[in-house]
């Protein structure tokens, strides 16, 4: 006789408990792709929808990860916004 | 042992002390943000009257009309009561703002209560939608024939 398969569970054993995903920091990611450097935005977009994604399939950890990498994408768009806008701004100062 | 008055006003003080501590970042941002609403007002991007404010890097270096192109435009509109032309400029833009002005609401009523309030931004396809709209508006607003060329700003 055989036994039945577990009812499925989490990976961290959490059957049916609810916890809150990991902020996906998507409001910075939408800042800096309207605002700043559109590709780089783009991609922490993408990102900050993954980590829900994963955090509902129980990748807890993974989602971690790409919620830190969202993070860092809206970093590196924000400085690179602020840097292109700098030289933007020069430009239009000296043409004025 | 009774708790005093003076531990009730020492705690009082150290709720007063934890919320304003919270709403600093809050606060910050909302300075910014009317920071940036009076360069717009002052540079006017609508005319060539105001102070030259720099036009957009993508459209600058290649020509092409990103997801965020009108914005300014768009925000002086909406200051001035033109919802008409604000949408005209960037709708996209136009909804994106009042979002965020809801979750910045969120963000201050959150602080101000030492918890974290749900908003727009914790929905579940929020972030998949976003991606969908900006993708779909950076090219719909790029294609030269009508009725998508009016996007064009």
């Amino acid at each position: 006789m055989t036994t039945p398969p577990p009812y499925p569970q989490g990976p961290e054993g959490v059957a049916g408990g609810y916890q809150a995903p990991p902020d996906n920091y998507l409001v910075w990611a939408i800042l800096t792709t309207v605002l700043c450097c559109l590709p780089l935005g783009i991609v922490s977009i993408v990102k900050s929808a993954k980590v829900n994604t994963l955090w509902a399939q129980g990748q807890h950890d993974e989602a971690r990860r790409t919620a830190e990498e969202a993070k860092k994408f809206a970093i590196w768009s924000a400085i690179a916004g602020v840097v292109i806008g700098v030289v933007v701004g020069v430009g239009t100062a000296w043409s004025w | 042992m009774g708790i005093g008055p003076g531990d009730v006003t020492a705690a009082a003080a150290q709720t007063r002390r934890q919320r304003l501590r919270a709403l600093a970042a809050p606060v910050a941002t909302i300075g910014l943000g009317v920071a940036g609403a009076v360069a717009v007002w002052v540079g006017d991007p609508t005319s060539s009257g105001g102070m030259p404010l720099p036009p957009c890097p993508s459209k600058l270096l290649f020509g092409v009309c990103c997801p965020g192109c009108g914005g300014t435009r768009m925000l002086y509109s909406l200051m001035h009561g033109d919802l008409a032309s604000a949408a005209h400029y960037n709708a996209v833009s136009l909804v994106v703002v009042l979002l965020l002005c809801w979750s910045l609401a969120a963000w201050v009523v959150g602080a101000w209560q030492g918890r974290r309030i749900r908003t727009w931004l914790q929905w579940r396809l929020t972030a998949p939608v976003t991606l969908v709209v900006f993708s779909t508006w950076f090219v719909i607003r790029n294609l030269p024939f009508p009725p998508f060329s009016g996007l064009y700003v």
